[in-house]
């Protein structure tokens, strides 16, 4: 298998490190032309049109920016090949829940994502929708504040992002807002359910 | 249960910040302790939670990115003031001002060149271009193949100086597919002028349309094959013609 080039692992470096570094790795991503046309000339070639095929890319960027910020995307294989992977994945998939076709060899899982299944990507879907029902009762400054930490920004960064005085206040900050948004978690009834399933 | 009483300890796990040992007595200590795998699972779920925020960023981003590829051929409407006691022509004004907008955009959308072109465009089918002879021409079926699974690079690298009108047809719809009209339409001009029967019409059609997405006229070549009823693109040419002279299309100009 060939290495991975210099550029991708810079690529995958800037999403890692977060903030504006991982706006830009992004976007050069989201730019490349040639893959972009890749995917949807895929999709448009297995019962899709343009606009699914860009749909596609850009859910398939969304999962390999997580796969990689969680150490999910192994560094010897190469990011296009491995976004393409995804695309092509995550079309089969749809298609399969539309049509309730079978599995095609080509629909095989892409690494990290092996328990990834027409079902289980409903459940996901159901929980997200739980989650987001939780995310829309937090005040938005908190929203942002855990979205910059989980986007591994430090706290110092955090504090000049919102304006609080030090990286103590920014700590203080997240912990507030962190534990604000567990609470609501455990008061949401449909979310005690989906901790449950987590513990079976 | 009270998650803050290991909130640190938590957190410290799940950043894969402990050493071999610490996490292994973590472990070890979650499946003897309910309270504190309770609190475990708590803390991803509100992760996850979080991550769909950032997706939901993410996604918002990338409509952005995407809406400013989009040509703006829609220019701001003028509209008119209106008294506040004709509150209800305000309304209705208004009403009718969305509706427009929505009309102007869906318009723009639809009869914009790059929408026309890409609805008039075909990708191009290996039976259209080989020949008979073509099992002798093995780089002509890789770049053929390439094409076929979308890697347009490798195709015209593999088609290298595209010697013949096929190598120069398929290189002409590589550059289509990878936005390059420009090239496009020099390589479809180069197949019409080789007079290849199979391939002549098609080169003047999809040169047409590659002119279409870059912006050029197309008027006169749209004519003659309107004009040519024998013309394997006639119809489509009519079909054409009539959405670049629609009302809607010059509307949203």
């Amino acid at each position: 298998m060939n290495a991975i080039p210099t550029n991708e692992k810079a690529l995958i470096q800037a999403i890692k490190s977060g903030g504006s570094q991982r706006q830009k790795a992004i976007r050069m991503i989201y730019d490349d032309r040639e893959l972009r046309s890749k995917v949807i000339h895929y999709v448009r070639t297995h019962g899709g049109n343009a606009e699914d095929g860009q749909d596609m890319y850009q859910e398939g960027i969304i999962v390999l920016d997580r796969n990689i910020r969680e150490n999910k995307f192994r560094e010897e294989t190469s990011l296009k090949g491995y976004l393409y992977s995804i695309c092509r994945f995550l079309w089969m998939n749809q298609a399969r829940k539309k049509a309730k076709t079978t599995l095609t060899s080509e629909s095989t899982p892409f690494d990290g994502e092996s328990d990834f299944t027409p079902e289980s990507s409903y459940f996901e879907t159901e929980r997200k929708k739980l989650l987001q029902q939780v995310l829309d009762k937090m005040e938005a400054r908190c929203r942002k504040i855990l979205k910059l930490w989980q986007l591994s920004y430090s706290m110092a960064e955090i504090a000049s992002e919102m304006k609080l005085a030090n990286d103590t206040q920014a700590r203080k900050a997240k912990y507030r807002c962190h534990q604000s948004l567990m609470k609501l978690i455990q008061e949401h009834p449909g979310i005690a359910q989906q901790l449950e399933n987590l513990r079976k | 249960m009270n998650p803050e009483k290991y909130y640190d300890r938590i957190e410290h796990y799940l950043s894969g910040n402990m050493s071999e040992q610490e996490q292994n007595d973590f472990d070890k200590e979650s499946k003897e302790n309910p309270e504190l795998q309770m609190a475990v699972d708590l803390f991803q779920l509100s992760q996850e939670a979080i991550e769909v925020d950032v997706e939901s960023d993410l996604r918002q981003q990338m409509n952005n990115w995407q809406a400013e590829e989009q040509p703006t051929n829609i220019r701001p409407l003028k509209v008119a003031s209106r008294r506040r006691r004709l509150s209800y022509i305000a309304a209705a004004a208004c009403v009718l001002l969305l509706i427009g907008t929505f009309t102007i955009q869906w318009n723009a959308g639809n009869y914009s060149n790059e929408a026309l072109a890409s609805q008039y465009y075909q990708l191009p089918l290996g039976s259209d271009i080989r020949s008979g002879s073509a099992a002798l021409d093995q780089n002509f079926d890789q770049a053929m193949n390439a094409f076929d699974d979308g890697a347009f690079e490798e195709s015209m690298r593999l088609l290298g100086k595209a010697s013949t009108p096929k190598s120069q047809y398929l290189l002409a719809h590589s550059y289509f597919q990878l936005g390059q009209f420009e090239q496009a339409i020099s390589s479809f001009d180069k197949v019409v002028a080789s007079n290849d029967s199979r391939l002549k019409e098609k080169a003047e059609w999809f040169g047409l349309l590659s002119r279409l997405e870059a912006g050029q006229e197309v008027q006169a070549r749209l004519v003659k094959i309107t004009a040519d009823e024998g013309h394997s693109y006639h119809q489509q040419s009519i079909e054409l013609n009539e959405s670049l002279n629609s009302i809607w299309r010059n509307f949203t100009k």
